[in-house]
């Protein structure tokens, strides 16, 4: 057998070819060893910085902590009771649906229309592929100082450009009336991700076949029904997914909202990390917040998976 | 070749910022504050570089923290053993810092440097409990009302409201042509709950609390403040029910309103942002109610609040408010945000160092102003010498502000809107 | 085919249409950073500054320290990248091509590590760190930007590697070569624009993280830049000039970034087959 440079290598022909040239490991258990070295680094992390920290939280749901290091005691689930009892938490489940939904309708139009763009082939397209996603590489807390500045009232450019276009006579008070508020919040976080939807959508269109089209043409289907039966289909995966891990960020958005209107006005955008955020530090009451979040990683829980049954497209 | 480079060069940036400097044996302290803007940061770099300089043993260093995060991040820090050795706080923040049990008693120290400058009640009251002081107050923050001169003379008007009735016709002719009467905030911030606060103390209403802690929020007075607030929203930017800090100034610098109730920042801002000539920007007390009414505004006083356990750390820490507190240091500070931030000693405000800011030269009638009405301010939880460790969930949460929202948003009566907030506060002190 | 005038003129006003709404928000603000405060907040916005001034950067670089918290920015992302790089490409081959027992449900599972509430678990990873010293640290930073990236990595490259044909493999494997150096020398190359992909999301992700850095970081030198322009908006008060100049600048080197690299992005993700 031939030397190999690589160390993995030499262990793998000593294993294999063993004392008397007969396997003492299948090359099946070998791999089985050598795959759980390599996914081990991943698992670790995931359990040490995500998983344990899900259990303390459990653990902290159970007592009355009001402020880190202050002494609290075991309170069993009278945290839980409360949560479930609150009316305040519901409502912000209530507002996290509209946001969800609001946040998939809005992103996945756009996105899809984005994407159906990026697919010509002439010079801008080429490019826009690229700078599509600049709204996406840009932090955070700049998406909310821009937007706040464009849906300003008294000097936000969109308001301006609305009157100046008749479309509205008087300035809209975008995140100082309660429904506006909500429509503004999610302009900003669509504005914010729908690039890299669009660029995964694009991206799995790409991949579609260009003679299923030609065949189509033929067949004299029009652009719609094209796009009805040969792209929608073949993206349908793609778009299940995105709509899950779209749908678990788009619950958990914590930053542009409250960096933007800190869940008001009048908590019209007080969704659930919103809530959680205020009972724990701006309320003092991190083992209630700690129980909240238990019972909306629950919620989220049975959300995806419903998602999941309806949503699922058909294996082939 | 140029890999390794590369990579020796990070990991020499990496380590320099990893490794905490051991070489002397000096006292180490580490100042908090949370007055971000870089000017403020500047003077007291400026300030703590003399005072390192003239204290050998001693090295201070700043770092500033944020006024939106630091409820959440100094219990955290200070739980992990990387908490700051003096914090700078309002009194809300220190009753939240408190429960951490970090916070050290001075009140020796208060007493010591009472004697000597002459503490303002309204400085120290808020930051007495239990017999004890928590924290040497370094500066005040008050109201005052604000107006455009220029505007008031357009519309005819001769002199500045006295009464909130007299703001309210004043607004009504100061609203027109796409300028507001007055700009107030009603978002769901502390921006509010001050401003509220300066109607509620004129309202007499200031007490939330009675004397054994229970919530009194829930009282004719307040539901006066409140239906005079809202109804001076009317003549208000629609979008005051989300303005973040800087926005009313924002829209009263550009002309957009004629009226503001603000603190004396504005001595520092108004030429840079409005453009406009001094003389343009007026000032006048806090108006109050024409009957029944009391003068009164929010003040706040931060404290330099000691946090190390360790003796050695505590003495240098005192040296260093000591040092602060100094008359040829303390205008400087003062003047990190010229007119924002007051002296709370008798002795302050006679301070040469002080008064000398060109900001302050231009409109002295305001700086005198800014020292009298600190003398009728207050602040919920601290009124009447009360120290109601309870307020730290109520301001933390805004519940003040939410009573604005519940009327302006939610179209609730002033009285049901106030009976709600007295719930609030009931279920947040739970 | 030919493009009838109607057809053509509409499609320009789309593409009117998305180029105005991702360079026009920029736009506004960079264009706003060269003007001065008062122009600023005039009620009627000017759309080009009437006065153009450099004083709002200026200050930036005199009087913060924006330059620092661009570093610390950078390095915490380039740290970011390479570890959540090499943990997840190997991690994607253990479990899309050599499936180890739980594959399967390794791969699904990973994407519920999304469910977690970010605001919450701030709590618990803080007292985490504080454990082992790694709080107030660009290392502890690194730790949880790790965490929150890989899971999104993994998903994407599970397209990669399944669009690499299992003959390559199984040809290597009758010439001898162990499951490691089949990796090396088979999938590494092959994987090439993938990981150009999952390299770019690590580092935007870790560019634009606000939340975990404004609880981790505690001192001024190890602040990262969203840390950095959030303390422009300050107490009492908004300098808007500096405002605006500290968003186009936390911007800048990230479009630099893209503009370099970006192709390689979105190549990776139209060659890759990417499959839910």
């Amino acid at each position: 057998m031939v030397m190999l440079e690589h160390s993995g290598q030499f262990l793998y022909a000593d294993l294999v070819s063993g004392g008397a040239n007969r396997p003492i490991w299948s090359r099946k258990q070998i791999e089985q060893v050598i795959g759980y070295i390599l996914v081990a680094p991943l698992l670790c992390w995931m359990l040490v910085v995500l998983i344990y920290p899900i259990f303390s939280l459990l653990a902290l749901s159970l007592t009355n902590t009001r402020i880190i290091g202050a002494p609290a005691s075991f309170i069993a689930a009278e945290n839980y009771v409360a949560t479930l009892q609150s009316a305040p938490f519901w409502a912000s489940v209530a507002r996290s649906l509209v946001w969800l939904l609001g946040n998939i309708f809005l992103g996945t139009v756009v996105a899809l229309a984005a994407a159906l763009l990026l697919r010509q082939s002439w010079l801008l397209a080429r490019h826009a592929r690229v700078w599509i996603l600049l709204p996406w590489v840009i932090p955070t807390v700049a998406v909310s100082v821009i937007w706040q500045w464009m849906l300003n009232t008294n000097y936000g450019v969109i308001n301006i450009a609305l009157q100046h276009l008749a479309i509205t006579s008087a300035p809209l008070n975008i995140f100082g009336s309660r429904q506006l508020a909500m429509v503004g919040v999610i302009v900003a976080n669509t504005w914010h991700w729908f690039p890299l939807s669009a660029v995964v959508m694009f991206g799995a269109m790409h991949n579609i076949p260009a003679d299923l089209y030609e065949a189509a043409q033929i067949d004299g289907a029009n652009s719609w029904q094209q796009f009805r039966h040969i792209t929608l289909p073949s993206i349908e995966k793609v778009l299940f997914a995105l709509g899950l891990v779209g749908g678990l960020w788009t619950l958990n958005v914590f930053d542009t909202i409250y960096l933007i209107t800190r869940g008001g006005p009048s908590d019209a955008t007080q969704t659930l990390p919103v809530l959680i955020y205020d009972t724990a530090f701006k309320g003092q009451r991190i083992g209630l917040a700690a129980a909240m979040s238990v019972v909306a990683i629950c919620l989220l829980a049975a959300l995806a998976t419903l998602y999941a049954r309806i949503a699922a497209p058909k294996e082939e | 070749m140029k890999k390794l480079r590369l990579a020796t060069a990070v990991a020499a940036i990496v380590f320099s910022i990893a490794t905490p400097s051991f070489a002397q044996q000096k006292t180490e302290l580490v100042f908090w504050h949370q007055e971000s803007p870089p000017n403020r940061v500047e003077a007291y770099q400026k300030l703590i570089d003399k005072f390192n300089a003239a204290n050998p043993t001693i090295e201070v260093r700043q770092e500033v923290q944020d006024w939106g995060t630091i409820f959440q991040v100094a219990p955290a820090a200070i739980g992990s053993g990387t908490g700051p050795d003096i914090l700078m706080a309002m009194p809300e923040l220190g009753t939240y810092l408190r429960a951490t049990g970090a916070v050290q008693p001075v009140s020796d120290f208060v007493k010591e440097l009472d004697g000597q400058y002459h503490f303002l009640a309204a400085a120290t009251d808020p930051y007495h409990d239990g017999g004890q002081y928590w924290g040497v107050p370094l500066w005040g923050m008050v109201q005052l009302l604000w107006y455009r001169k220029s505007a008031f003379e357009e519309a005819k008007i001769t002199k500045a409201p006295a009464t909130w009735e007299e703001v309210a016709e004043d607004a009504a002719k100061l609203t027109k042509g796409g300028r507001y009467g007055i700009t107030l905030p009603a978002s769901k911030t502390t921006a509010t709950d001050q401003t509220f606060f300066s109607f509620l103390k004129t309202y007499k209403g200031e007490n939330l609390f009675d004397a054994d802690g229970k919530i009194i929020f829930d009282n004719p007075n307040a539901v006066r403040a409140v239906t005079t607030y809202t109804d001076l929203l009317k003549y208000a930017a629609p979008d005051s029910t989300n303005y973040a800090w800087g926005e009313p100034e924002a829209a009263f610098n550009s002309g957009a309103a004629a009226m503001l109730i603000d603190k004396g920042i504005m001595l520092s801002i108004f030429l840079k942002d409005s453009g406009a000539p001094a003389e343009d920007l007026g000032c006048a007390p806090i108006p109050e109610p024409a009957e029944g009414g009391q003068p009164g505004s929010h003040y706040a006083s931060n404290a330099a609040m000691i946090l190390t356990k360790d003796p050695a750390k505590q003495e240098a820490a005192k040296t260093f408010i000591r040092f602060l507190l100094q008359p040829d240091n303390y205008g400087p500070l003062l003047n990190a945000e010229p007119g924002l931030f007051l002296p709370v000693t008798a002795d302050g405000f006679k301070l040469a160092s002080w008064l000398a800011d060109p900001a302050l030269t231009k409109w002295p009638e305001c700086t005198a102003l800014l020292a009298k009405q600190s003398e009728s301010g207050g602040l919920y939880g601290f009124t009447g010498g009360m120290y109601q460790i309870n307020i730290g969930p109520i301001a933390g949460q805004n519940i003040i502000a939410q009573v604005i929202q519940k009327v302006v948003i939610d179209h609730a009566s002033p009285k049901d809107a106030v009976a709600w907030g007295a719930d609030q506060m009931r279920a947040a002190i739970k | 085919m030919t493009i009838s005038p109607l057809n053509a003129l509409l499609r320009w006003v789309v593409w009117a249409a998305l180029v105005f709404l991702v360079v026009g928000p920029i736009y506004w603000v960079v264009s706003a950073s060269f003007k001065e405060t008062a122009e600023i907040i005039r009620p009627v916005p000017t759309l080009w500054p009437h006065r153009v001034v450099f004083e709002n950067y200026a200050y930036l670089f005199t009087s913060t320290k924006y330059p620092r918290y661009l570093l610390n920015s950078l390095i915490v992302a380039a740290a970011t990248m390479m570890v959540t790089t090499a943990i997840t490409t190997i991690a994607g081959y253990a479990i899309y091509r050599l499936r180890v027992w739980g594959a399967d449900w390794m791969s699904r599972a990973i994407l519920l590590i999304y469910l977690a509430p970010t605001t919450l678990l701030l709590v618990p990873i803080y007292s985490l760190l504080a454990a082992v010293g790694l709080v107030n640290t660009l290392a502890g930073l690194v730790i949880v930007n790790v965490a929150f990236a890989s899971p999104f990595c993994v998903w994407l490259l599970r397209g990669f590697y399944e669009a690499i044909p299992i003959s390559l493999h199984e040809a290597a494997e009758v010439d001898g070569a162990g499951p490691m150096t089949i990796f090396w020398r088979i999938y590494l190359p092959l994987l090439a624009p993938g990981i150009g992909t999952i390299v770019l999301y690590a580092f935007i992700y870790s560019w634009t993280e606000f939340a975990f850095a404004s609880q981790l970081i505690v001192t001024d030198g190890l602040k990262t830049l969203p840390m950095g322009l959030g303390a422009l908006v300050g107490s009492y008060y908004i300098n808007w000039g500096l405002l605006m100049a500290g968003a186009s600048l936390a911007t800048l080197p990230a479009v630099l970034l893209f503009a370099i690299v970006g192709r390689y992005f979105v190549r990776g993700l139209t060659s890759g087959a990417v499959i839910g």
